[in-house]
């Protein structure tokens, strides 16, 4: 196996791992932390590419969306933080608001 | 001063007298506001004296060299815009028909005036409440009449119309609080609109047959046949036009069907009755028509219409005065009976007669109407006619005046209306309708009859007074002065009409005189109207002296003489004296067949509104929403189903790029 | 001062006057720590100076008549400036901020300007909340309708026409009565459904221009210049069909705006529910928008459509005058009277519009202007006496004269205005209109217009109604015996039993503005004439005649002579609205043209791949 096919299938397996989780736990902690795994997959893939067709811009990008994730994961955790001090748990079933 | 000044001043001067008195009269002068109107109205009659005495010179000289004459209408302001570079200006125009009616309504204006400063108040001579609004809304009447005699075009007579409808309607509702006060002014304006909107029509008419509202072009296309676009006018049209601007003057003077306004009027002060709805305002119709007598002279079939329309409201109004006990209501019915007397001379083309019998009414009207305002004063406002009685004793300068205005309007011999209401019949016996002088004799019988009805009621018989009333007492001053120079003006005014006359068989009287002289050169009578044919000689006018007395005597009889027989009277004609004495039902009709159906109507307008309208726009509303509550099943609010949509999404796209394209 | 329009200041007076009221809202909006009194004094203050600037922009409006190359009834006071303008290769697309205003737009610019002060002035004792909120929304109403009258191009003409109903929604939804919500909602939803098929109509029109060669350079681009957009009638380029759906399109928006019968369901509950000063200014302006729309245009850019259809909506005009007549005089609720009373008012205003003659379009015009004042009035005094009492019930009140003799005079005076009593404005305004309708039919510059006697007829029993609901109105709530509900009135916002001197002065401006117009309206008449003659009237009238030759300037789309898509712009002549280079006048074609013509010399002509063309010839 190619070293990029190889990167990717890493890439994808992890997205995988991502949506699976993030589909089956309840838990918005590991829910989040699901969305990031995602989100390395991506990340895989971008530098996987970039290997692919020999430059560096597979990596910048990645680099790039590293830093905009660590931004977003804090973020994202004051949000949970914020949503576990409204409702008390961790629950994701306890926000439906917008159900029709 | 020139004539344009003066014109222009006549009408400015009391306007400016009502807004002086809103201005100072309201926050300083209080109850002497009076003096901010009496003086600008007495400098217009000065100044309307003046204008008539020039117009009168150069109107003898044509008189004298036997010529029609044209008088033209002067600009003051441009006001509407019509097309392009056409204005429809604000015209005045001074002609001997502007004249005497501006004689007539300043002399009784100020006349009226004076009597309401001593009226307006009660017995310790305290103002009433108001007292100010009273007067500046008195002022603005007497602009507003003033700009419609003195009209150049039928835009400003319109205007001048409307304008003499809202004072009428501020001083019919000038006692507010009282509910029929202001059901009454509403009454009348919105009566008188319904006759406006056939005049307006009538205006818009005009400017689309003739291309403008000057009198004098419409006149004169008139005689010459033809139309704006080059057509020539059809007598349909003129006989439109005619018809639509009788409408008017049916709403304004109170004719048949359009009368049931006048007598509610009589909710107002008794100034206000006798100055607006008995001497001047009422008669703006008949100025109109006669302003516009070559329209009408045009179309036999609206003389026709307007004669018979006359004849019938004399003898209409006249039978309901018979039952009446308010002796507002009494004179209001007569006033209404002879307008129609003056809408009968018109219809059978003897004009001046018509303005002549305005001239005269003018006075002898509002002599009696204040006097009754004299005895209802006295009464404490008490004015039935069968809560007090027998006052001559105690009012004496009322009752003289009283008496002299009655006697005019009886037609009595030699007195102002005797002159006027003759001249009326006689042209209507030499019309090609006679039968109007029938029934015009006939009514002069009933309006001598229910005139001395009322004096006899009122001031001879046993004293007899309302409750809380402990002794009549006669008016001050400033009531009793306009009386007695009324009372001169009622037997003296039909002068003006008539002429001194060597030989004849009652004398010396030819009735063709002064006003006659001057209204000529409008009229353009083709010969002097002068008594005979007929009855042969001066026959009429003994017929119409025998009828006069004729009505006193019966009256006398009736209510002197023999004080039961009224009485029977009315038990033996049971329902015709109902009929009578409830107006012929004609208001109720009216509610019934017009106020309801179109109230419910609305009704029926606003409920479609909110059901039918907005019924629609709910079942559009549906589709959108329907389509929403389908929907919204598929939301359930929780974010791992949002995120397995999006999964499902993403494997669809998926699916559709490596496999199906 | 009149030097000054040839500064600075006069080539931007009218940016100043629509933004200033903008920027006023925006200082409010971030002034958080403000009291009341402030706030209000501020609102009161900027909207005061927009009046003095809109007064300025009338003086110079007046004084750049005598500059030589202005006619009468040309745009003054233009400024013109890019706004999304595209690459002319790739996006051919020119819209501009073009305003400017003429004899139709002024008139009704310095009536929003005199209102809105007025009803700011007048909600300083109604609004008891959320100070600040409200006057920044009341200011920002104020510079958007201001807009609307001076707009030039069609596209800013929309933004500000939508733009209105931002503000107004939250004005009626926050400081509304008890079906606030329900209003707005209602309000919101009506109006912006009816312009959305505006703006097909008008994209239509960019469109339609886009594939005509403009000027001399044979510019082909996406535009929404008013100018350019009259000359597509003009010559001949929409064809009656095309005119028809266009029309429908644009009645849409400005119906449902007006409101014609029977769109009109949304305005009682609008006016019922708005805060007095909402109310004010949606009867005095907002409502104008939508016949200003028809008369700016409706009329001259769908001329063959306007005449074609003019018989329609002269009917519904007139139902609209009897049936709002009528409802307005069963109503309970004295708001919602005068609010039916706006429906009939402005069917007069339309009938008017669309006799097609002078004096029918004078009167409508001064019918928009004298509506405001007399109905503005008639909802601040209804506001008035709802301040005091907390009902607006006709059965609850009585004789108030007695009590209000102050309020009672201008209710007096404003009902007649709006009866039509000759003296006040209401009549010049209606007689104009029934004389314009009546003789409509009449040919007059070689044009005869579409409506006639019958209509005339009909809509003159609107006097007779007009007169009937006002004084039911009036003799109910000002005479008869003194009846107040029995929680009495109420001082707790320092009212005093009659009105206030602020109240009174409120009231006093509409007053003398309401017997100046309708004693000498001859200067407002004469500053309006010219301009419909030229933006309106000269549209219809017949190839030829003197008046058609006005309605084609020179400017018109020609022969190029340069390729298509040239870079160069026809227009750069920013502020002057007459620079533009002559094309030749050969190509003018008869203006009531039914068979839909594409120029004849232009390589426009040979753009047979062009869909309209293609569904011209399939029509």
């Amino acid at each position: 196996m190619a070293t990029t096919t190889a990167l990717m299938v890493v890439g994808a397996a992890l997205f995988g791992l991502g949506v699976v989780g993030f589909l089956t736990r309840r838990n918005l902690i590991i829910m989040f932390l699901c969305t990031e795994v995602m989100f390395q997959g991506v990340l895989m893939n971008f530098v996987a590419m970039g290997l692919a067709r020999g430059n560096l811009q597979g990596q910048a990008f990645g680099l790039f969306v590293l830093v905009i994730a660590a931004v977003e994961a804090g973020l994202g955790l004051a949000i949970v933080v914020m949503l576990y001090r409204r409702r008390g748990t961790l629950d994701a079933e306890s926000w439906r608001g917008m159900r029709g | 001063m020139d004539q344009h000044t003066l014109a222009i001043l006549i009408p400015l001067l009391p306007l400016a007298g009502a807004v002086l008195v809103g201005l100072i009269g309201l926050p300083l002068l209080r109850s002497r506001s009076h003096w901010l109107v009496i003086t600008p109205v007495a400098a217009a009659l000065v100044l309307a004296w003046k204008l008539y005495q020039d117009v009168a010179a150069t109107t003898t000289l044509a008189c004298v060299a036997g010529k029609r004459m044209m008088f033209d209408s002067f600009r003051v302001y441009d006001w509407l815009l019509a097309e392009s570079n056409t204005w429809l200006n604000v015209t005045f125009r001074v002609d001997p028909l502007t004249c005497i009616m501006l004689l007539a309504v300043l002399s009784v204006s100020l006349l009226v005036v004076i009597y309401s400063v001593g009226y307006m108040r009660d017995h310790h001579g305290h103002a009433e409440r108001g007292y100010e609004r009273f007067f500046a809304c008195l002022g603005i009447f007497v602009f507003s009449m003033c700009t419609l005699v003195l009209a150049g075009n039928f835009l400003v007579l319109y205007a001048g119309w409307e304008l003499v409808g809202l004072s009428s309607y501020l001083l019919i509702g000038f006692y507010y609080e009282r509910p029929a006060a202001a059901a009454a002014a509403k009454k009348a304006f919105i009566v008188n609109r319904i006759g406006d909107f056939g005049f307006g029509l009538g205006i818009l008419l005009i400017y689309f047959t003739f291309g403008t509202l000057e009198y004098s072009k419409v006149f004169q296309m008139i005689h010459a046949g033809a139309t704006v676009g080059g057509g020539a006018l059809e007598p349909a049209r003129i006989t439109t036009i005619a018809l639509l601007l009788f409408c008017g003057a049916i709403g304004k003077s109170a004719q048949l069907p359009l009368h049931v306004w006048l007598p509610d009027a009589m909710e107002g002060p008794t100034p206000v009755s006798a100055l607006i709805h008995a001497a001047t305002m009422v008669t703006a119709g008949v100025y109109m028509v006669a302003r516009c007598h070559v329209i009408f002279a045009a179309s036999e079939y609206a003389m026709w219409i307007v004669a018979t329309l006359g004849a019938a409201t004399a003898f209409f109004a006249a039978t309901i005065a018979l039952t009446q006990f308010d002796m507002k209501r009494i004179l209001a019915y007569s006033t209404l009976s002879q307008l129609g007397y003056m809408f009968l001379g018109l219809g059978v083309g003897a004009f001046d007669s018509a303005i002549f019998h305005l001239f005269t009414h003018a006075y002898f009207k509002a002599l009696l109407f204040l006097g009754a305002g004299s005895v209802m004063h006295a009464m404490a406002g008490t004015i039935d006619i069968r809560r007090f009685g027998g006052l001559k004793r105690a009012m004496p300068i009322t009752h003289g005046t009283f008496l002299i205005g009655g006697l005019a309007l009886a037609g009595f011999p030699l007195l102002s209306g005797f002159w006027s209401k003759d001249e009326i019949i006689h042209a209507a016996l030499e019309s090609r309708m006679p039968w109007l002088a029938w029934v015009a004799l006939l009514t002069a019988w009933l309006t001598a009859f229910y005139t001395f009805r009322m004096i006899f009621l009122a001031f001879y018989g046993k004293v007899k007074l309302p409750q809380g009333v402990e002794h009549a007492h006669e008016s001050g001053a400033w009531m009793s002065a306009p009386l007695v120079l009324l009372s001169v003006g009622a037997i003296f005014a039909g002068y003006f009409g008539v002429a001194f006359h060597s030989g004849g068989a009652f004398g010396i009287f030819e009735p063709h005189g002064k006003l006659h002289e001057l209204l000529g050169v409008l009229f353009a009578k083709p010969e002097k109207a002068v008594h005979g044919g007929l009855l042969g000689g001066h026959m009429l006018m003994y017929v119409s002296s025998a009828i006069a007395i004729l009505g006193i005597f019966t009256a006398y009889f009736f209510y002197r003489r023999r004080p039961t027989i009224p009485m029977a009277l009315a038990l033996a004609t049971g329902p015709v004296y109902r009929l009578l004495y409830n107006k012929y039902y004609v208001d109720e009709i009216y509610d019934l067949v017009f106020v309801r159906p179109l109230r419910k109507l609305g009704e029926i307008c606003y409920d479609l509104d909110r059901y039918f309208i907005n019924g629609i726009l709910w079942i559009i509303t549906l589709i959108p929403k329907s389509i929403g509550f389908g929907l919204r099943r598929w939301q359930q609010g929780a974010i791992q189903g949002y995120a397995l949509g999006m999964v499902v999404g993403l494997l669809v796209v998926l699916w559709w790029m490596l496999v199906a394209a | 001062m009149i030097y000054l329009a040839d500064t600075w200041l006069g080539d931007h007076i009218l940016s100043i006057v629509i933004f200033l009221p903008i920027v006023g809202a925006a200082v409010l909006f971030s002034r958080t720590a403000w009291q009341p009194d402030a706030i209000r004094r501020f609102a009161l203050g900027f909207s005061l100076l927009t009046l003095f600037f809109a007064l300025l922009a009338l003086v110079f409006y007046l004084a750049k008549a005598h500059e030589p190359g202005i006619a009468a009834g040309d745009w003054r006071l233009s400024e013109k400036a890019d706004w999304l303008v595209g690459d002319a290769e790739s996006v051919p697309l020119r819209i501009q901020y073009y305003i400017g205003v003429d004899g139709i737009g002024l008139p009704l610019m310095l009536l929003t300007a005199l209102l809105t002060p007025l009803a700011i002035w007048g909600s300083f004792s109604g609004i008891q909340e959320r100070h600040r909120e409200y006057y920044a929304l009341m200011l920002l109403l104020h510079g958007a309708m201001l807009g609307v009258f001076c707009a030039r191009d069609l596209l800013l003409f929309y933004v500000f026409f939508e733009f209105t109903l931002i503000p107004l929604y939250f004005l009626i939804g926050i400081w509304g009565g008890s079906q606030r919500q329900k209003a707005a909602d209602m309000f919101f939803i009506y109006t912006l459904s009816g312009s959305m098929l505006t703006f097909a109509g008008v994209l239509y029109l960019g469109w339609k221009a886009s594939t005509i060669a403009f000027g001399e350079a044979g510019v082909r681009e996406f535009t929404f210049d008013l100018d350019r957009l009259y000359l597509l009638a003009a010559q001949g380029h929409l064809s009656l069909d095309v005119q028809w759906w266009l029309f429908v399109a644009f009645f849409a928006g400005f119906a449902i705006k007006v409101p014609l019968f029977p769109l009109h369901t949304w305005l009682p509950l609008a006016h019922t529910e708005a805060p007095t000063a909402g109310s004010v200014i949606l009867a005095a302006v907002l409502l104008k928008l939508g016949t200003y729309g028809f008369l700016r245009l409706s009329l001259p850019m769908l001329p063959l459509a306007a005449v074609e259809l003019a018989p329609a909506i002269g009917w519904l005009s007139v139902a609209g005058i009897i049936y709002g007549a009528l409802a307005a005089w069963v109503q309970s609720d004295v708001k919602k009277l005068v609010a039916y009373s706006s429906v009939s008012h402005l069917g007069f205003c339309l009938l008017g519009m669309f006799s097609l003659k002078l004096a029918g379009l004078t009167g409508s015009v001064l019918y928009m202007v004298n509506h405001g004042l007399s109905t503005g009035a008639l909802f601040l005094i209804v506001g008035m006496i709802y301040e005091r009492y907390h009902t607006r019930e006709i059965d609850k009140l009585g004789g108030l004269a007695r009590k209000m003799p102050v309020m009672a005079f201008f209710l007096v005076v404003f009902a007649f205005a709006s009866v039509g009593l000759p003296g006040l404005n209401g009549f010049v305004s209606e007689f104009l209109v029934l004389l314009g309708t009546f003789t409509s039919s009449k040919m007059s510059n070689g044009f005869s217009g579409p409506l006639g006697i019958p209509f005339a007829a009909v809509a003159a029993s609107g006097i007779l109604l007009g007169a009937i609901y006002m004084l039911y109105m009036v003799a109910s709530v000002l005479f008869g015996p003194v009846k107040e509900p029995e929680h009495g009135f109420d001082d707790s916002t320092g009212l005093t039993q009659d009105l206030t001197p602020r109240e009174a002065g409120i009231l006093a401006p509409l007053a003398i503005a309401c017997l100046l117009l309708g004693v000498f309206p001859k200067p407002v008449i004469n500053l309006m004439e010219p301009s419909l003659n030229t933006a309106v009237l000269a549209r219809f009238a017949p190839a030829g005649s003197a008046m058609a030759g006005a309605a084609v300037p020179d400017e018109a789309f020609a022969v190029p002579t340069a390729p298509i898509g040239r870079t160069s712009h026809v227009l750069r002549n920013f502020g002057d609205d007459r620079g533009v280079l002559p094309g030749t006048k050969d190509d003018r074609l008869p203006r009531r043209a039914t068979v839909p013509v594409l120029l004849t010399d232009s390589p426009a002509r040979e753009d047979t791949g062009n869909p309209e063309a293609a569904m011209e010839v399939l029509r």
